[in-house]
């Protein structure tokens, strides 16, 4: 039912107001870009607040209203802050880490839809390959910020960031296997398309959907090092890691690539299993009826992946406050030895059911 | 087995007899045996393993000015009482047997009363100093210890 | 191929997961231990050197700041020791008001070492959560000593106050708001299986090895040995009071964890307890003992309490003069710490936040 989405905006810029698309694609990636850089101010905004809360504490209160620009005040402190580099660094390759961190970050977002009609920077066909190829950046350029830092406990970081992003990848991609073979397509606006009209995968197959959900979120949490996978910035024993040189403006989009890169992973996750922007899990029929125009308008699809991304930062932070952080041979074990078996039963199930293994398996 | 005071006294009085210069007990549960330097291995073995007093509790010294006194405290699990082994050193150049061969819990006991007191300890795995930086010039309890500013090295040297 | 592959990790004074000033130098392959030495003395004050070169009196304040987690047991310690110099009885007034303070002291330390060994294993809230019930135990010991950290409660032959009046109250409802937290805080920890797979099996030290040590209190206790000084070495008014001594027999982590925790219950019960029998005795009984005799005798003395990490106590050597002559503190830690390089050499790198923090240090107490 949903067509091809086109360009960005193309209704409101090229039908309406008659730009030419290099102009629609160039005002759609800005605001797409406004979009994300105002959520990634918001998002540590919440996470702090509901750690907080679950603390017993107030969280930040002074800065603004409810502490609101608390945020802002800290990458201004930290961007005025003096820019140190240890000695003995190599000047190179600690530059390259922050940019590379930094820009695949903000990559990544390209061809991720915020609506089916075409409220999309870019919209090509392999848009998953895509993200997860930006995405993985991230861990080799940790390493090369910790091998660059002349800092030991920077360089083990290194090595953990390393040796989890192999022991997460793999499942990861398994995982999604599944989804990809049963819609056919690499394409996530595709992807978010069939699960409108067929519903939405975590709650397809026979549980096989939720289990390979899961250990996407699971796997996604463990690439964004965050708790309980925060191995490599570990501050107990390795003060921050990777992170440990690196100060002042450097610091800071070290810390917004963080946030990013849980938008990132949560904003996939809702592409591949929780419908996207799709607000409504069960099919859509094609009459004409109110809740479908309701589900096909773009201001509420666009509400709706917010409000979506925002209940998987609140659950990022729930985790944060209450989970312990894993040992790292504990995490490789877990990695290798349940979620990848289990990550290729799910991918058996998912294209059993769809009768592609159906002369093997019969249900 | 657990032994009183008595006991142990009488115990040590017939395996080491004159060996032992003075054998005594105080209030507050200690045993308090002075022997000759050369005899601590001997006698603290015999402790261990004869008496069953297992566990190390803490060894120190005095800087008495005539001469250096050193004592270890060795107590037990089932009963109150700690033995404690003095013995006094010449002041000049004391030197005694060290006893974490035999407790490995007065490996820093012993370094800290080096360090501080200048007692050296024969036999003892890793004599170094503990508390002072390890370019210390001389041992702070000792009574004719003048404190001198430290020289501080540089991080290159 | 014989590749040197190890590696050289200096964590410093400055690392922020050292629990205060001390070092351990490193050896590793990989994530793998290979050896390690501690090196301690940053935090190293002279403390046997000033309290001998002030009266006995003049030195329990100084002991106050002997740990900062647990400055009143030290203080007790001292006196304790003094008492046996002087060769004095302290009233019954006094035993008691000590072995309140004493075990409330002992719940205080405890939490404080919930908060800082669960956020070592990285469990981010539990730093708040025993914190706060710390804060009901210390708003109590505020309303007995006037303090909240370093009391100076203590005194030669009793204790500085009285308790106040209310302190039944006080004390009854401090406990129920301080159980009420507590369980919630421990069913956060507890339950979720991280804490116990990265704890359990994890530094296991055998109950050889932890004798042959030296190591006391809760270490020794997790490593199936019951030994108390309160119930070997009775002192104060211990013997007539009832508890038990919580012991496990796993030596790990974990099990250092659990003893810890349920001697915080026993605390609890033993505060009532000498609560109980204080307020049996009549309210002009002395809480302290009027006159000390002119000078000490001469001779040497150790006594020895149970402090919230083990067996802490004072060696005095007095030659009858006002000051002592030397004086050595028996520091629980010192002896415990001795533990940490043999229990994770061949461990994992993360396994040093671990079991550092069951050891539960104060490296107050342990450089002096």
């Amino acid at each position: 039912m949903a067509s091809d989405p086109g360009l960005p905006f193309e209704e409101l810029f090229i039908g309406r107001l008659k730009l030419e698309p290099w102009m629609a694609i160039a005002i759609g990636s800005i605001i797409a870009g406004s979009y994300i850089m105002i959520n990634q101010i918001i998002a540590p905004w919440i996470e702090r607040k509901v750690m907080a809360r679950m603390q017993g504490r107030r969280g930040p209160v002074h800065v603004g209203k409810w502490g609101f620009l608390q945020i802002p005040a800290d990458l201004l402190k930290m961007i005025g802050k003096e820019d140190t580099r240890p000695e003995g660094a190599d000047k190179f390759g600690f530059s390259l880490a922050i940019f590379l961190t930094g820009t695949t970050a903000i990559l990544s977002f390209a061809p991720l839809p915020w609506g089916s009609k075409g409220l999309i920077p870019g919209n090509f066909s392999i848009g998953i390959l895509y993200v997860f190829a930006v995405f993985s950046i991230f861990p080799p350029a940790m390493l090369v910020g910790g091998w660059a830092s002349n800092s030991k406990y920077s360089l083990i970081g290194g090595f953990r960031s390393a040796g989890q992003l192999i022991a997460y990848e793999i499942p990861m991609f398994v995982s999604i296997l599944g989804v990809i073979a049963v819609v056919g397509s690499f394409s996530l606006v595709e992807i978010t398309n069939y699960q409108m009209n067929n519903g939405w995968f975590i709650g397809k197959y026979y549980g096989a959907g939720l289990i390979a959900g899961l250990i996407f979120f699971i796997s996604g949490v463990a690439e964004t090092e965050r708790v309980p996978f925060d191995i490599p910035e570990a501050e107990a024993e390795l003060v921050m890691g990777p992170r440990t040189e690196f100060s002042g403006w450097r610091y800071a989009l070290l810390m917004m690539t963080e946030y990013l890169h849980l938008f990132i992973n949560s904003l996939l996750f809702l592409y591949l299993f929780v419908g996207g922007y799709d607000i409504w899990p069960v099919r859509v029929n094609n009459s004409p009826s109110f809740i479908n125009d309701f589900r096909m308008n773009p201001f509420v699809q666009f509400l709706a992946i917010t409000l979506k991304v925002y209940v998987l930062v609140f659950v990022a932070a729930w985790m944060r406050s209450a989970l312990a952080r894993l040992r790292i041979d504990q995490l490789l074990s877990l990695g290798w030895k349940y979620m990848l078996p289990v990550s290729i039963l799910t991918l058996v199930v998912f294209l059993g059911s769809k009768d592609v293994f159906g002369f093997l398996i019969f249900w | 087995m657990s032994y009183n005071a008595e006991q142990i006294i009488n115990s040590l009085k017939s395996e080491f007899n004159e060996k032992i210069l003075e054998a005594t007990s105080d209030d507050f549960y200690r045993v308090i045996i002075k022997v000759p330097s050369e005899l601590i291995l001997e006698i603290a073995g015999y402790i261990q393993h004869e008496l069953g007093f297992s566990t190390p509790n803490m060894c120190s010294g005095t800087d008495k000015k005539e001469f250096m006194e050193v004592f270890w405290h060795i107590g037990t699990v089932d009963s109150p009482i700690l033995i404690v082994l003095k013995s006094e050193l010449n002041r000049d150049n004391p030197v005694v047997e060290s006893l974490t061969p035999l407790w490995k819990g007065f490996d820093w006991h012993e370094r800290e009363t080096y360090d501080l007191l200048g007692i050296n300890f024969n036999n003892h795995p890793d004599l170094r100093r503990l508390l002072m930086p390890d370019n210390w010039e001389g041992h702070p309890l000792r009574e004719d210890y003048v404190y001198k500013k430290p020289k501080y090295r540089k991080p290159e040297d | 191929m014989s590749e040197k592959t190890e590696m050289n990790l200096f964590m410093g004074p400055q690392h922020p997961s050292m629990h205060g000033l001390w070092a351990i130098r490193l050896t590793i392959d990989g994530e793998t231990i290979i050896d390690g030495d501690a090196q301690i003395g940053y935090l190293h004050r002279g403390y046997e050197k000033l309290l001998t070169n002030r009266s006995y009196e003049q030195g329990i304040p100084i002991c106050d700041r002997l740990c900062y987690v647990e400055s009143h047991s030290w203080s007790t310690s001292y006196t304790h020791s003094i008492e046996g110099i002087y060769n004095i009885q302290i009233p019954d007034k006094a035993k008691w008001a000590r072995i309140l303070t004493l075990e409330l002291q002992r719940i205080a330390s405890h939490c404080l070492w919930l908060a800082a060994m669960s956020v070592d294993i990285g469990a981010l809230t539990m730093l708040i959560y025993p914190m706060n019930a710390r804060e009901i135990i210390i708003n109590m010991l505020e309303a007995i000593t006037g303090a909240r950290m370093t009391y100076n409660y203590a005194r030669i032959g009793g204790v500085a106050a009285d308790l106040p009046f209310d302190t039944v109250k006080k004390l009854e409802r401090s406990f129920n708001e301080f159980q009420r937290l507590h369980f919630e805080f421990l069913d956060l920890l507890e339950e979720a299986q991280i804490f116990r797979i990265r704890t359990q099996g994890i530094g296991v030290l055998t109950k050889e090895q932890a004798l042959n040590y030296g190591t006391t209190g809760p270490v020794l206790r997790a490593s199936g040995v019951e030994f108390d000084v309160r119930k070997n070495d009775p002192y104060f008014g211990y013997d007539e009071l009832k508890f038990n001594i919580p012991t496990r027999t796993e030596g790990d982590c974990y099990a250092r964890y659990r003893v810890r925790i349920e001697e915080i219950q026993e605390a609890m019960k033993l505060c009532w307890q000498a609560l109980d029998k204080y307020n049996e005795l009549n309210a002009s009984d002395p809480f302290k003992l009027d006159k000390l005799p002119r000078r000490p005798n001469e001779g040497e003395v150790y006594r020895r309490i149970e402090t919230s990490r083990g067996e802490g106590g004072f060696f005095i050597q007095s030659d009858g003069s006002t000051q002592p002559y030397r004086v050595r503190i028996k520091s629980p830690v010192f002896n415990n710490l001795q533990v940490l390089i043999p229990l994770i050499k061949g461990g994992k790198l993360a396994d040093i936040p671990a079991v550092m923090g069951s050891i539960d240090l104060c490296v107050g107490d342990l450089d002096r």
